[in-house]
């Protein structure tokens, strides 16, 4: 066990959420850690849908603003939910679907309540949500697939990207070409009918697929497919979700939870971990200790990475870029800024994040590509938006970040880095370069040294390398 | 894309220092090009273009399988614009009929087409037959680093000679020590600044203060971060420089990628002008996308998805090259363009909603003066890969019968003189596109 502390606090919280600023950060380490996990971990699911209108509104593009406000509003102000959002952010970016491809803000809306719903539930009742989910349907053709006219998109990335990876840890193809087109037909049969996925018997290709033919987990030849005509739930052996989960890798191991289970923990840690370690994260998500009908059960797994002592470790705590949500909600939390959401999406936007719009449907590219020229100078900018902030857009009380009785220019550089908690990792050179640019000011009741100084130097300090990490 | 892919920024002391104190290598670099201070610009066509309707057959025997593969999505013969005849079959072949500002050139003697480009056991992942493109790699190594990053590797160490007219770098530039702009708008190029509590020099000053510590001691990101942010602001005086107002033939185009090749010329013209700059901004390599290939559905036949696309690059690749040539530059500037892959020759869905699924070798093509002739005469360079259901690669799709990375090979060696052995890992031989 991790001696649990206002770090360690911390740091869950800016993984498991948005980040927070000290004082609560404080209040989590108070609880033993496992309350602190659980506090996070269960949230029951919200039926809370989000704007989005059907009909002609539905492509309206105020309301395609609209709905990125709310969500950016969501997530910045999320307490006991923060987890949820977190995920629904997760999956937004695992089950990519973009409106500008979509162009209906009501389905958009539609999969993001579907993620908020089911994100921290069963993987199996996710995969199957977003299956007959209308904006996905959409985005990778499905709606079109029939038994005469079959289209191998969502087949193939549902295999590539969504649940078993091209390869497995060892570098082994998980499935062929001819796995593309069995699965492409064992899909067929879905298209949207009043804003709705829809099963259409007649459409799907009743005939006998092979899945995996030739390997221990083998299903079929029988008529594989999603949901019987009846819209039930065709039987274990022949629902090719289950033929997906059945899948084993070249040691014999079972695919998913480990393909699953290394891109959570890279969301939430560090890149590439260890297979022992993603073994060790996945035990209780494969054992499902609560006897879910559908097992897999994603709570599972994220209190398993939450409770694992390497996920406090130096390397999860500093080697992972930000991504833009993450950078700019961390900021606001930090330094208790206030903001009506309206100016967050072209933020996030201009550094790289365009929310309900993935650059494809691989999601963002993570990491250092969070940090190109263009992306690290819109960074910039939001820091010095935010650092201006004086109206309802962005609102940053100078005096909220510092204490006004402070004497001389390093207490108050010390206080913005502590409120940002990088105050240990910023180095000297760095910190001396925050304390000579307030040329000598020592009077910090004084307001043009609030409004000039105070304010520059939070742009200065939101700017730094150890900011950008987590 | 993990973060282990090596970054975009890559550090190096060399380059921290260059910007603080101008360093004489990367200062001198644009005045000491000559013909060998070759510019190449990367055009990447991202989803797997459907070559087979964009370099198709009008006549023959490959006609006739091509009609009887795709019954809605067939390109009339009589709008195809005539290139060469096949160099192997001798039948007659032509462009997309979309693309007449591209066969102009062609007819002119600048482009090259290069038919059946691919590699043996063809990725039908977007993901990883990006990877193996990007990388240049065989289709069963892991993708470690970007071709063209090692390229910079071994001649460019620590150098800002490229730029990613993009958001988010280009795994082609993933390398150990090179150091690559990305950059979507120029106007980026500025630091902000409060405007009701103006201290933009006093912000600046720290910022570079605070970047040059980091960039001296710390580690890891951090230091990735800092050497980035140095460089950033090195350059930023630089780039401020560049005007993007002056009579491109660009102008007025629509799309993306015309306003990203704009952004090209218009570097490549501030560093060429006479006199030359004093500070130059040092591009000489880009990237520029354009993406939508991924045509499952809706292809479109002369007009509609595919037809939109290609006709956004033929308009925009010759006012690029005509202000190439406007400017006095076109005897020293390529383009080449690439996508992962091509698609199936089955078309998929009904006559209203036709497309193709993913599928293996597509031609290429290749823009600039010092494209030559094939030795047979013309400037089509391989046979459209044959139709014939035996010879499909898995039954499926168009057998590649030119390794991409001899692509790639021809324009180290023979514009970019470079070591192609020793950026590939291994030799591969001239196409013949270049002398």
């Amino acid at each position: 066990m991790v001696v649990w502390d206002e770090e360690n606090a911390a740091h869950l919280l800016s993984r498991a959420g948005f980040g927070s600023d000290p004082k609560e950060s404080a209040k989590y380490a108070k609880l033993p850690q496992s309350f602190a996990v659980d506090l996070l971990v269960n949230v029951k699911g919200s039926t809370t849908r989000g704007p989005g209108k059907s009909g002609a509104d539905a492509t309206d593009v105020d309301d395609r603003a609209a709905l990125k406000a709310w969500w950016a509003k969501r997530m910045v102000k999320a307490r006991s939910r923060r987890l949820q959002e977190k995920m629904c952010l997760f999956w937004h970016d695992h089950f990519a679907s973009s409106l500008s491809v979509v162009k209906n803000n009501l389905y958009m809306a539609m999969q993001n309540a579907t993620f908020r719903y089911v994100g921290l539930g069963s993987f199996h009742t996710l995969v199957f949500e977003i299956t007959r989910d209308p904006a996905m349907l959409d985005f990778l053709d499905l709606k079109l697939s029939t038994k005469t006219k079959p289209n191998e998109n969502y087949g193939r990335e549902l295999m590539e990207l969504f649940v078993l990876g091209v390869k497995d840890l060892l570098g082994v193809d998980n499935y062929t070409q001819d796995d593309v087109e069995q699965i492409t037909k064992a899909l067929t049969g879905w298209q949207i009918v009043n804003d709705v996925g829809s099963f259409t018997d007649s459409r799907h290709d009743h005939g006998n697929k092979t899945l995996f033919a030739g390997k221990s987990y083998q299903a079929g030849p029988a008529d594989l497919g999603v949901v019987d005509p009846a819209g039930v739930l065709l039987a274990p052996s022949t629902n090719v979700i289950d033929a997906l989960f059945a899948h084993r890798d070249s040691t014999g191991a079972l695919t998913m939870p480990r393909f699953l289970g290394k891109k959570l923990w890279e969301w939430f840690a560090y890149p590439n971990p260890s297979t022992t370690l993603v073994d060790e994260i996945t035990a209780a998500f494969i054992a499902n200790p609560s006897g879910d009908p559908k097992g897999f059960v994603i709570r599972d797994l994220l209190r398993s990475i939450f409770m694992h002592d390497e996920f406090y470790s130096a390397q999860a705590k500093s080697s992972t870029v930000k991504n833009p949500c993450e950078y700019a909600f961390h900021a606001i939390r930090a330094l208790k800024a206030k903001t009506n959401g309206k100016t967050l999406p072209d933020h996030l936007d201009a550094m790289g994040m365009d929310l309900f719009d993935p650059p494809g449907v691989n999601g963002w590219g993570h990491g250092l590509s969070w940090l190109s020229s263009g992306l690290f100078l819109a960074r910039m900018n939001f820091a010095q938006a935010l650092a201006a902030g004086r109206d309802s857009d962005l609102k940053l009380v100078p005096s909220k970040v510092i204490d006004r009785t402070s004497q001389n220019a390093s207490e108050v550089v010390d206080q913005i880095l502590a409120s940002l908690g990088v105050g240990a990792e910023v180095p000297s050179g760095a910190r001396q370069a925050l304390i000579d640019y307030f040329e000598g000011a020592t009077d910090f009741l004084d307001p043009t040294v609030l409004e000039q100084k105070v304010r520059g130097a939070v742009m200065v300090a939101l700017s730094l390398p150890e900011f950008q990490v987590h | 894309m993990a973060i282990t892919r090596r970054e975009f920024l890559k550090s190096s002391a060399a380059a921290a220092t260059a910007l603080t104190v101008p360093h004489p290598l990367f200062r001198g670099m644009a005045q000491a090009a000559g013909p060998s201070g070759a510019i190449l610009v990367i055009l990447q066509m991202e989803g797997g273009n459907d070559g087979l309707n964009m370099v198709t057959p009008i006549d023959g025997p490959q006609r006739a399988l091509y009609e009887t593969a795709r019954p809605n999505l067939q390109i009339p013969p009589a709008s195809l614009l005539a290139l060469d005849d096949d160099p192997v079959t001798g039948d007659a072949i032509g462009l997309h009929p979309s693309m007449p500002e591209l066969h102009t050139l062609y007819g002119a003697g600048k482009v090259a087409v290069v038919n059946g480009v691919g590699y043996p056991t063809q990725s039908l992942s977007h993901f990883r037959s990006e990877d193996i493109w990007m990388g240049g790699i065989g289709s069963s190594q892991p993708y470690v680093d970007g071709w063209f990053g090692r390229f910079l590797d071994a001649g460019f160490p620590g150098q800002l000679v490229t730029m990613d007219c993009d958001t988010q770098l280009s795994p082609i530039f993933f390398c150990d020590d090179c150091n690559v702009l990305a950059i979507k708008t120029l106007s980026q190029f500025a630091i902000p600044d409060d405007p009701l509590a103006p201290d933009l020099a006093a912000k600046t000053t720290a910022l570079q203060a605070a970047y040059a510590d980091e960039a001296a001691s710390t580690t890891g990101v951090q230091l990735s971060i800092g050497v980035s942010g140095d460089a950033l602001l090195g350059k930023m005086d630089d780039y401020a420089q560049v005007s993007t107002s002056w009579s491109s033939n660009l102008n007025g185009l629509t799309g993306g990628l015309a306003a990203r090749l704009k952004q090209v010329a218009s570097v490549i013209r501030y560093d060429n002008a006479l006199p030359a700059p004093t500070s130059p901004a040092g591009a000489r390599f880009f990237h520029v996308r354009i993406g939508g290939f991924d045509t499952h559905t809706n292809q479109g036949v002369t007009s509609g998805r595919q037809p939109d696309l290609l006709a956004q690059i033929s308009k925009a690749v010759k006012a690029f090259y005509d202000d190439m040539v406007a400017l006095g530059v076109a005897n020293k500037v390529l383009l080449v363009t690439f996508s992962e892959f091509g698609r199936r020759v089955a078309e998929n869905g009904g006559p209203t909603v036709a497309g193709t699924d993913h599928g293996a070798a597509a031609p290429l093509f290749v823009v600039g003066n010092g494209v030559v002739a094939a030795p047979g005469g013309g400037h089509v360079f391989g046979r459209i890969p044959a139709l014939d259901a035996g010879l499909l690669d898995g039954g499926r799709n168009l057998a590649y019968h030119t390794d991409f990375r001899r692509v790639y090979a021809t324009i180290i060696d023979k514009w970019l003189n470079g070591n192609s052995a020793t950026v590939l890992g291994g030799a591969f031989p001239s196409v013949g596109f270049l002398a």
